[in-house]
């Protein structure tokens, strides 16, 4: 009779993960039509004329570009310089060193010549102590302030305190913006009246490309397999997640390396959260919630022309603290957020948008990993569970490796990012083997990450940053 | 092999040989382009001499540049948008009319008439960089249809008949195929002169509100000082916000109007009214905007003390009175505001 439970029992579970896997299957091929379409229709459009149009257009909102930055000695210098060039009639690039113990704050002043400067701050969000602030002599409209430490948010919300402007861009310290970025990610805000309250661009990884004095000059694929895979999950996600989820207002998550809001909203909902490691996604979800709360028509968007570059982590322990940290501030931001799911005063993000954030990305890696260990189980529980494990296995190819593999495609296809053919096909071959070891391997980290959030863990981890390949050092080829 | 299992087996190895067949196509596709891309490359390189003679020099005449295939009209195109794009010149703009009205009218109409939205887009950016005028009808028609258009080829189309038809153009703004927000409106406005300017304020009163106030802002951001007895008029209008952008568009050109009708503002309830009078009196007579200034200096409102102070800052004697009221004040929130402006300079 035990025996009978336990294969009763094994049979229904191994049911719930294929149902679970079905509806994850139809949502991901949902999501891919609409990237698709939307893809097509902006494919042949020239959009240096438009960028043309916008720059000579006066109207453009200034924008503060705040860039919080603890201990990133190693590409602080590259990432202000590209910010210094970018293509846009009026920002300022707010530099916030949080509390840094290394070269970052001398290196900032040095290669800047910054003074100290003095300067009337609003404390409109509440912040660790400020201790100076600098002004450089030669670009007028970059800062530095130096803080005690509190964490990202916290340095944010102390960026948004010093901001003049009426939007902020919170970039990353090692990220590195192309110069037409700003423009475009703006472009939503501009263009709908205000009505669009923050947007979020399109996150690529630089690493293996070369960069000369804050410029992506050459865009190649790096040596590091691990660092291939992440580009193929970031094509993923970012081409086929979000512009979707963006189609109808039901983002969750725009990217805290690369997004731009509304201070005044912002500020209105109590700035970055320091109390969850996933600050960006929380404060995505805390505008949505309120905007529904007051009834308004506000909305979050993804767009993904403007482009960031960051550095991805190049071992598997960086690898493994980010991806940890980013489940943890997932399952902290949606847990804050919990009674909007399936609550139908929310609408679709309530109805859609949570549950599926919930469901599939959330109880994702749960319900997967134990889909991998059912089928090696299956292996011990008889001939009769092997027919259904290796159909649980194509499943899982399906949605690890195939929808990869469109996303490379669609890339290819569209954004050209990476125009050299042999990078192309790189890509497209190693998503294939997506399913076979790199999602594994992910899924245990992500599972980590949940059990970090139920623990309350508020550690950020450490990843080791090399920095991104100037032209002309010693290790180009 | 059970039917399911074969069956999600056979799904998957079909899936797999149409991405890989795909991703044939692409490689294809890519490479197909990469020659089609070589091949106008090479024609705009082999006839570069012809062309600068052509469009800068005016040496040669424009036949010596038809082009006889595809890839030579899109060779054409693109020269013509590098030059118009980094040279300014009346003689550029009238032999690239000329050239276009010659060789590649057909190639702009199929590009309009064409049913993919970027390609159409890209036509109408076209027809508006070049200023085509020979266009005009095509582009009229697509006006008369509205909306089957997106918004985005609305507002070009009208920003282009704006530019075709100077006169005639009131009626697409002031009644618009798809409903236009305070952006759009202002694009429209930026890419017009003063004169159509004038054509709009006559009709002020009958404009849809946002029009008026993308109005208001353009004649301030333009230095429009023709349009200053409109910006008067606005600052006895029942709109609030139009008022503020009165004021700061009256500022914005530089000038001050009767004190009388800017006085009653010093002690709004609004406080971004009281923010635009700090603005502007900065152009005020001297014995008037220190009074005023000073005021504004303790003003509950961070952002309006900020303006007064930066306002007394601009003025001959503005130091002194910062340094002065510094010495006599007892509002430490206007003093640390008057220190920084002091320190700024």
């Amino acid at each position: 009779m035990l025996a009978n439970l336990t294969s009763a029992l094994f049979s229904f579970y191994g049911y719930l993960v294929l149902v679970y896997m079905i509806i994850v299957l139809v949502s991901y091929t949902s999501m891919m039509l609409i990237a698709l379409f939307r893809i097509r229709k902006e494919k042949k459009l020239d959009k240096y004329m438009i960028d043309e149009e916008n720059i000579s257009f006066i109207y453009s909102q200034p924008v503060s570009i705040i860039v919080p930055a603890y201990n990133e000695e190693v590409g602080i210098i590259n990432s202000v310089l590209s910010l210094l060039t970018l293509r846009y009639p009026q920002y300022e690039v707010i530099v916030v060193s949080d509390g840094s113990t290394d070269m970052t704050e001398s290196l900032v002043i040095e290669h800047f010549q910054m003074k100290p400067m003095q300067k009337t701050i609003r404390q409109i969000l509440d912040t660790e102590l400020i201790t100076g602030i600098w002004q450089s002599e030669i670009h007028p409209n970059l800062m530095l302030v130096k803080k005690l430490n509190g964490g990202k948010a916290d340095a944010l919300n102390a960026g948004i305190n010093v901001s003049s402007y009426p939007y902020f861009c919170s970039i990353d310290g090692d990220s590195i913006l192309d110069e037409s970025s700003l423009l475009r990610v703006m472009k939503p805000i501009v263009e709908s009246n205000k009505k669009v309250i923050a947007t979020g661009g399109n996150v690529r990884v630089a690493n293996g490309s070369d960069v000369q004095l804050g410029q992506l000059t050459r865009v190649h694929l790096p040596s590091e397999t691990i660092v291939v895979m992440q580009i193929v999950e970031y094509m993923r996600a970012f081409l086929m997640g979000r512009i979707a989820l963006s189609r109808h207002n039901l983002v969750l998550i725009i990217s805290g390396a690369f997004s731009v809001f509304s201070k005044q909203d912002v500020i209105d909902v109590g700035g970055y959260s320091r109390n969850t490691v996933g600050e960006d996604m929380e404060l995505v979800v805390r505008l949505h919630h309120e905007n529904r709360k007051n009834h308004e028509d506000k909305e979050i968007v993804f767009t993904p022309d403007p482009v960031c570059w960051t550095e991805a982590p190049s071992n598997f322990a960086g690898l493994r603290s980010q991806r940890k940290r980013w489940h943890q501030g997932l399952t902290e931001s949606l847990w804050a957020h919990k009674s909007m799911t399936l609550n139908p005063k929310y609408g679709a993000l309530g109805m859609i948008s949570f549950p599926y954030f919930i469901f599939i990305e959330l109880y994702g890696p749960i319900i997967e990993l134990t889909g991998y260990l059912y089928m090696l189980l299956s292996v011990f529980m008889g001939d009769a569970y092997i027919p259904f494990a290796l159909l649980l296995a194509m499943l899982f190819i399906l949605y690890g490796s195939v929808f990869s593999m469109t996303s490379v495609l669609l890339e290819a296809w569209s954004q050209k990012s990476y125009p050299r053919l042999q990078d192309v096909t790189r890509l497209f071959i190693l998503s294939l083997s997506e399913a076979f070891w790199y999602r594994p391997i992910t899924l245990v980290w992500r599972v980590e990450g949940i059990i970090a959030a139920l623990m309350g863990n508020k550690s950020w981890g450490t990843i080791e940053r090399k920095g991104l390949r100037t032209e002309g050092s010693q290790d180009q080829k | 092999m059970s039917p399911n299992l074969a069956g999600t087996a056979l799904g998957i190895f079909i899936l797999l040989v149409v991405l890989f067949s795909l991703a044939g196509l692409l490689i294809v596709q890519r490479l197909r382009t990469e020659r089609k891309r070589s091949k106008v490359q090479f024609a705009i390189e082999s006839k570069q001499k012809d062309w600068f003679a052509y469009l800068i020099e005016g040496t040669i005449s424009a036949g010596g540049l038809a082009p006889s295939s595809r890839v030579e009209i899109e060779a054409a195109d693109e020269v013509l948008y590098r030059y118009r794009s980094n040279f300014n010149s009346e003689d550029l703009h009238y032999r690239i009319i000329t050239y276009t009205e010659q060789y590649l009218e057909k190639y702009y109409r199929e590009l309009l008439m064409s049913k993919t939205w970027s390609i159409r887009m890209n036509g109408l950016q076209r027809i508006s960089l070049f200023n085509l005028q020979f266009m005009t009808p095509e582009v009229q028609k697509m006006a008369a249809t509205g909306s089957s258009y997106s918004k985005e080829e609305i507002l070009l189309i009208y920003k282009i008949l704006a530019s075709m038809t100077p006169t005639k153009f009131v009626p697409y703004f002031t009644n618009p195929a798809v409903p236009l927000g305070e952006f759009d409106y202002r694009r429209l406005l930026t890419s017009l002169d003063v004169d159509q300017l004038i054509l709009l304020a006559r009709q002020f009163d009958q404009l849809p509100v946002v029009l008026k106030r993308v109005l208001v802002d353009v004649t301030g951001s333009g230095y429009f000082l023709r349009l200053l007895p409109l910006l008067e008029h606005c600052l006895d209008s029942e709109d609030a916000e139009l008022r503020i952008r009165a004021l700061k568009a009256i500022a914005l050109i530089d000038t001050f109007p009767s004190t009388s009708s800017t006085t009653v503002f010093v002690r709004s309830p609004i406080w971004e009214e009281r923010l635009m009078v700090a603005k502007l009196y900065a152009n005020a007579p001297l014995e008037e905007a220190h009074e005023i200034l000073t005021t504004l200096l303790t003003d509950p409102v961070y952002q309006v003390r900020k303006q007064a102070a930066a306002s007394l800052q601009d003025m001959r004697t503005g130091k002194s009175t910062l340094q002065e009221f510094i010495r006599h004040s007892e509002d430490p929130y206007a003093i640390d505001m008057a220190v920084e402006m002091i320190d700024k300079e």
